[in-house]
């Protein structure tokens, strides 16, 4: 048995020696040797070529927190060949944390091609953030923000999932995909905005298939969240005209929404579709400048009753906004689908949203309004 | 080690046979392969579970007739020598062209996620290698082995939940906006994800509780449709038609979305896991080549054993053009597994003919 088991070792260190020989001249890079690249972006040049910019984190004992490459290629794989070349690394796009289109390239070309490209990639990860950037994604790439965490860092810090910036529908490259090629809605991304040492998500992209074609803004992005069914939404805060016996006086409210809910349903008529949307709000005054009492029943129903309507104003005005643009960012189709006998597509989806009638319900509540009446 | 006809395999075991032999590779693909049905597939594998069930009749009821013997010696009772060994000879392709059709699929799979920049050898004969190992051991083992790997495997099904809190869960609606030639493509497509089943024609004499092996094997078949379901109805909240439709591997982006703070890229541990549902899925239909083969020689040797895994080996690692791979992998051993499925009927019609209805074979 021992000499079995000695003869076994024998032949495993022998063979181990030997064919030590045998391994390849190129072999797989270790860690340090790797670029992970965290941002990437994509800038318009012509109909065919894009300008790929890329920044890798550099491992913490060197000068510069990042690196940045930029190339010019036809499709993403071509561009990763190019860049490779030029690194000193090798890159893999494995840790992909962002990926950012300048607004000339979504609006002339569209970014389909290029989110298939690297959805197709097996190492590219589904949670990559997806975003619209106005200007040049390479000036933002390149520059350097002052007193801010690095750059992979803090863009995906940026784009990650918050109530703050709770109007934007934090697209990563699944959901990006998802609603570019489900038969019920329109993609909306996030718009990023470059302004001197900071990078603000100023509004919200809209886009119909694959190309943008305008944008909502930040306020307007909540209401469509809220219809999309989102729990959580960002602050609003409102204004009314307070009528007294002074003469009118302005009166600001800002809301923090606790919970809402929403519930769209059509009436399944093809003919004369009717498309209602119930949203049910619950928010805490956090700001109030007005001189209602609020501790008194009637007084607080009546502001409640002015944010009501307001909302409802606002929902209404956005709704039709959109279905004279053609979009759909909120997905009022699916309720439409939802009644839909046969084949569901997109035209017919289109058609009947283009011809729906919207009727809104606000139902809000007011459950906290702070330390003092 | 149980070799010969001991009757070995208790309830469990047969349990776990039917279940981990059912799922292989095939579910990684399912969501795709029922594409035609868009959104209402979730429902389809309730239908396949009744279709499986239907067919579990004919092969406990031939089974039953012979109840020490396994398929190869009834068709060889039934059909005559010549006869009998002929259709033994194809059940063996059939179970050597399963193990390859599941090995490569695997083997490709881990080649296109994990290691894109390397071929394939390695892996696969890692891969059967220890398929070897296990299926030396008899049956019992693989019972035992297909037992574990489904408790290794089975927590996986917690990480659905993150793609089933993304996606729209209106999807699930049933809105029946199918017709029949969507459903039989489907049904064509999806069938391959059902086989395993049949396996229990060959160790039935193994079997302990021959009486409740009906029983067994169809809850079996209802745990397998379960699984289904779940995970079907996870892709159909998660994905879009054109996703479901277009995305080859659903389950690897399915465990792309799962987003833990310890841990990123699940995809990759849950496809290391996956070989575990891999071996327990071809280490079966291995053990009916060598049995095919030891009963065909009579007697025992382990180049029974080797012959099989060396034949997949090669047919994997071969020459062969990739096209004409995948028509045998998988258009011809779908084929044959339908043969497989109905062939119980024309033997139990034999059986009534030569030695009356129910009556048991002298």
């Amino acid at each position: 048995m021992i000499v079995r088991l000695a003869a076994y070792m024998l032949v495993l260190i022998v063979g181990g020696t030997l064919f030590s020989g045998c391994s390849s001249e190129i072999e797989r890079p270790s860690l340090e040797d790797m670029a992970f690249i965290g941002v990437i972006g994509f800038d318009y040049i012509n109909e065919k070529d894009v300008k790929v910019s890329v920044s890798t984190p550099v491992p913490s004992h060197s000068k510069e927190k990042t690196q940045v490459y930029s190339t010019v290629a036809t499709v993403m794989s071509e561009a990763m060949l190019k860049m490779s070349t030029k690194a000193e690394r090798t890159m893999s796009l494995s840790q992909l944390r962002v990926i950012l289109f300048n607004e000339e390239y979504a609006r002339k070309v569209g970014i389909r091609k290029i989110v298939l490209d690297l959805y197709r990639n097996p190492s590219v990860g589904e949670n990559a953030f997806v975003a619209i950037v106005k200007g040049n994604t390479a000036d933002l790439i390149r520059a350097s923000y002052q007193n801010k965490p690095e750059l992979n860092t803090y863009l995906n810090d940026l784009l990650r999932p918050r109530v703050e910036t709770a109007f934007s529908s934090f697209t990563s490259i699944q959901d990006s995909v998802y609603m570019m090629t489900n038969e019920v809605s329109d993609m909306n991304l996030p718009y990023l905005v470059k302004e001197d040492d900071d990078i603000q998500i100023t509004k919200v992209a809209l886009f119909k298939d694959e190309k943008m074609i305008g944008s909502v803004s930040q306020r307007e992005g909540a209401l469509i969240q809220a219809l999309l069914g989102r729990k959580r939404l960002p602050r609003m805060s409102f204004e009314f005209q307070e009528q007294s016996g002074k003469g009118s006086k302005t009166e600001q409210v800002v809301l923090d929404f606790v919970w809402s809910k929403s519930k769209v349903r059509s009436n399944g008529n093809l003919d004369h579709p009717m498309i209602s949307m119930k949203l049910e709000l619950r928010g805490m005054l956090v700001g109030y400048t007005g001189s209602k009492d609020l501790k008194s029943n009637k007084e607080l129903t009546q502001l409640k009753k002015q944010l009501e309507s307001e909302i409802k104003k606002e929902t209404q005005k956005l709704v039709q906004r959109l279905q004279k643009e053609g979009v759909d960012p909120a997905s009022l189709e699916e309720s439409l689908r939802q009644k839909y006998y046969g084949n569901w597509t997109r035209p017919i989806a289109m058609e009947l949203y283009q011809k729906a009638r919207f009727n809104v319900t606000i139902n809000m509540e007011v459950v906290g309004y702070g330390t003092i009446k | 080690m149980d070799r010969g006809k001991i009757t070995s395999l208790n309830p469990y075991h047969v349990i776990g046979l039917v279940v981990n032999t059912i799922i292989g590779v095939n579910l990684l693909t399912l969501s795709n392969a029922l594409s035609r049905m868009g959104y209402n597939q979730w429902w389809f594998p309730l239908v396949l579970g009744i279709i499986v069930t239907l067919s579990l009749f004919p092969i406990v009821a031939i089974c039953k007739r012979y109840p020490d013997d396994s398929l190869f010696v009834i068709n060889v009772k039934l059909l005559g020598k010549f006869w009998g060994r002929f259709f033994n000879l194809i059940i063996i392709v059939y179970a050597i062209l399963s193990v390859t059709s599941v090995n490569s699929d695997y083997v490709r799979l881990v080649q296109t996620s994990m290691i894109n920049n390397e071929t394939i050898t390695i892996p696969l004969l890692g891969l059967v290698l220890v398929m070897l190992y296990i299926t030396n051991c008899g049956i019992k083992l693989i019972a035992r082995f297909c037992i574990i790997s489904f408790f290794f495997t089975a927590w996986m099904f917690y990480y659905l939940q993150w793609g089933f809190q993304k996606g729209g869960i209106m999807h699930i609606f049933p809105l029946f906006n199918t017709n029949l030639a969507d459903m039989l493509d489907a049904f064509n497509q999806s069938y391959a994800s059902m086989f395993g089943y049949e396996v229990l024609l060959f160790y039935y004499p193994y079997i302990k509780q021959k009486e409740k092996a009906f029983r067994h094997a169809a809850i079996g078949i209802w745990i397998v449709v379960t699984v289904y379901v779940l995970i079907l109805l996870t892709s159909v909240a998660y994905f879009s038609e054109w996703e479901i439709a277009n995305l080859v591997y659903p389950i690897l982006n399915l465990f792309k979305a799962v987003e833990l703070s310890f841990l990123e890229r699940v995809e990759n541990l849950g496809i290391g896991l996956w070989v575990f549902l891999v071996l327990s899925t071809c280490t079966t239909y291995l053990w009916v080549a060598r049995s095919g083969i030891e009963e065909m020689a009579g007697k025992q040797r382990l180049w029974h054993l080797l012959f099989p895994a060396v034949v997949s080996y090669f047919l994997i690692r071969s020459w062969i053009p990739l096209e004409y791979q995948e028509f045998f992998f998988h258009k011809v051993t779908l084929w044959l597994g339908y043969g497989l499925v109905l062939w119980p009927l024309f033997l139990l019609l034999l059986h009534a003919i030569r030695f009356g209805n129910g009556g048991k074979a002298p």
